[in-house]
């Protein structure tokens, strides 16, 4: 169907997977993986509200959406196989940092490893790093900066 | 048969049919979450079973709309088995929970297909990691005669608050 509506060429181009999330700053991200937009609130130093929208492809078969529907209820509902778990990590993670028994929160994984990307002219990283959330804090850095 | 996939008011009792079967059909349901027979209470489900719990009220459909679950028995499978996986995060410690069904009705019943559906209300009280905390709703069974017992071809609940923000939900309504 693909094919014929944008070629052989194009339609392989298309199904070639290269997919990547993009953060919009502060708190919005458009997830390419499972699609979605992601919207991250703080609502208070110990709770954090994250809403998922899924996006209805139009154009699309009917059985894609439903696809992309029911992925995302077993990765991010409250209830799925997989957010569920990450939130538990979140919720002992802040229980441990209430100790304030350290004074740093290390966020140095693969630090000096990050390699450049000249075809997107951009910086990559391992997905398990923490280049992202480095970036994260240079961008606000920045702009609070700016601010002063 | 119109299937459970509404939440509008429940129309009124099917007159001469005995009740107690279903409501005694629900009991077990609600005493095998509680005990965590997962397994069990996943095998109550028809072949072709499905079991939802929308994210919006009066939510239309599974398909074009997220929801807080909606398995069907292959997904159902999965869930079991990581609930019964002894290094879930989310689920150590585990949850108890208490389930309490009521307001048992026969909403409609087709007695040559062996085909019912029969509304209630669920209060499920869940105690984990020093929090207690509420769910409450009306649900609705699709269920159909199957040799002697009852299956369920669709398992619909609609929390008062399912359009809230939750913490992590482990464990079947």
């Amino acid at each position: 169907m693909l094919a014929e509506k944008a070629g052989a060429e194009r339609a392989q181009q298309i199904l070639t997977p290269r997919l990547h999330n993009s953060l919009i700053y502060p708190n919005m991200s458009i997830m390419g993986l499972n699609i979605h937009v992601r919207v991250v609130k703080p609502v208070a130093v110990d709770r954090t509200e994250v809403t998922i929208y899924p996006i209805r492809l139009l154009g699309a078969p009917p059985a894609m959406n439903f696809g992309n529907v029911r992925l995302l209820n077993v990765t991010h509902s409250a209830s799925s196989f997989v957010q569920t778990d990450d939130l538990e990590s979140f919720a002992r993670a802040q229980k441990g940092l209430r100790s304030c028994a350290t004074d740093w929160v290390d966020i140095s994984r693969g630090l000096g490893e990050e390699e450049p990307d000249r075809e997107l002219n951009a910086t990559r990283a391992l997905a398990t790093h923490e280049m992202v959330v480095r970036a994260q804090y240079k961008a606000w850095l920045g702009y609070m900066r700016e601010a002063a | 048969m119109t299937g459970v996939a509404s939440g509008a008011p429940a129309p009124p009792a099917v007159a001469g049919i005995d009740r107690v079967p279903f409501e005694e059909f629900l009991i077990h349901e609600a005493r095998l979450l509680d005990e965590r027979r997962f397994r069990e209470w996943m095998e109550l489900f028809a072949e072709d079973g499905t079991y939802w719990v929308p994210a919006v009220p009066d939510q239309a459909s599974p398909l074009d709309q997220a929801s807080l679950f909606y398995d069907d028995r292959e997904l159902m499978k999965t869930r079991v088995e990581r609930l019964e996986h002894p290094r879930i995060h989310v689920q150590t410690p585990p949850s108890r929970t208490a389930h309490l069904v009521g307001n048992v009705l026969i909403e409609q019943a087709d007695e040559a297909k062996g085909e019912y559906v029969v509304g209630s209300t669920v209060i499920m009280v869940e105690y984990r990691d020093e929090a207690q905390r509420l769910f409450a709703g009306r649900q609705r069974h699709r269920l159909r005669r199957d040799g002697t017992g009852l299956r369920i071809v669709e398992k619909r609940v609609d929390l008062i608050n399912c359009d809230c923000a939750f913490e992590a939900i482990a464990v079947p309504i």
